[in-house]
């Protein structure tokens, strides 16, 4: 099997504001290290990066990767512009040329753009690794973050995906696996 | 456009084995949409989850709630993962009926009603989700109640280009239809 990372909107615009996203650090932190063990392993790192024709203007500020992600050169970037990040975007093609078959998915934020990308890939038939503390959001007005991120988690831990189910797995765990 | 209400795993195991969130009136407002929808040339499409425990198809865990006005004529639609148009017919059966806008309801709420309408939206139907058409059960980390309208709040905001899913109460859509 081959591993793709996939980055979702950890993008400037999506850090800015109150409140903040959860543990923000943490997640680019444990990224960062998935992104370097994943390319050390054969595998490929992909950067999904929502766009529009107002503030996430590809080129915009708010539109730019987080400065502290560690990025290299053979990693691949991907414009989308819905929630599911498969939706009329390259990410199926620039996947299938890396022989990707198997998915690991961080990134921002964990009930809208990374929960749609992980229904619609599961359907896809790939194999599906959701880092459980690799993905953030911020306290709405029904949850706080904290609850959300912890409600998708086992969500879809138990989600219904005949012959593959997905696997919610610790960044430490997935580093430790050969 | 022609509008199909979607009624999903509104089945007998599924309110036999856990305690659904306010069951009763899910089912008299699903009930309430399907008259108008009927009324309007709509189709009714009941999807059933099936597998091969009490979801066996034909068991009786498998059937549906019998207090839903579903009718021979109704479109029915078997599938086994929370995506309901993963390898089943859905798809292909909305196409032939020539059916673009959808009405959603059905259980569970975060399984397989959240995933369907997500990948409807994605197959670019216009959607609405019935806010007060679906339940769940209290989960081991939140109420069925806070999930309930969590989801609702969350499908509102999904970025769709164009088109977003709409979230809207059975009495709009009853005065909208």
């Amino acid at each position: 099997m081959t591993t793709g990372l996939v980055v979702i909107d950890m993008q400037v615009g999506l850090f800015e504001g109150e409140p903040p996203c959860h543990d923000a650090d943490g997640v680019v932190d444990r990224i960062n290290a998935l992104a370097a063990d994943t390319r050390a392993k054969g595998g490929s790192v992909f950067f999904v990066q929502h766009e529009n024709d107002k503030s996430y203007a590809p080129g915009a500020r708010l539109w730019q990767l987080l400065p502290t992600l560690d990025r290299q050169p053979e990693d691949v970037a991907v414009g989308k512009t819905a929630c599911d990040c498969f939706y009329r975007s390259g990410l199926e093609r620039r996947l299938r040329e890396g022989g990707i078959d198997r998915l690991l998915v961080t990134g921002c934020a964990t009930e809208l753009c990374v929960d749609t990308t992980i229904r619609v890939a599961a359907s896809k038939d790939y194999e599906i690794v959701v880092v459980a503390d690799g993905h953030t959001t911020k306290d709405r007005p029904v949850l706080r973050a904290t609850d959300i991120i912890a409600h998708h988690n086992w969500v879809w831990s138990i989600l219904l995906v005949p012959g593959h189910p997905l696997k919610v797995s610790a960044t430490s765990d997935l580093l430790a696996a050969p | 456009m022609k509008t199909a209400l979607l009624v999903i795993d509104m089945q007998v195991a599924l309110f036999e084995g856990a305690k659904r969130f306010d069951a009763d009136g899910v089912v008299r407002r699903i009930n309430d949409l399907a008259h108008a929808v009927r009324a309007k040339g709509g189709a009714l499409v009941f999807i059933q989850h099936e597998d091969e425990g009490d979801f066996a198809h034909g068991a009786p865990g498998w059937r549906i709630l019998p207090a839903l006005d579903s009718r021979p004529e109704d479109v029915y639609v078997r599938k086994t993962a929370c995506d309901s148009f993963y390898r089943s017919d859905l798809d292909e059966v909305l196409r032939e009926l020539e059916i673009t806008r959808l009405f959603v309801t059905g259980c569970a709420t975060d399984f397989c009603v959240d995933t369907t309408t997500r990948s409807a939206a994605s197959k670019d139907y216009e959607v609405a989700v019935v806010a007060d058409g679906h339940t769940t059960a209290d989960r081991p980390h939140l109420a069925a109640e806070k999930i309930i309208e969590h989801h609702n709040w969350m499908w509102a905001r999904l970025i769709l280009p164009g088109r977003p899913v709409r979230v809207l109460a059975t009495g709009e859509l009853l005065r909208a239809l």
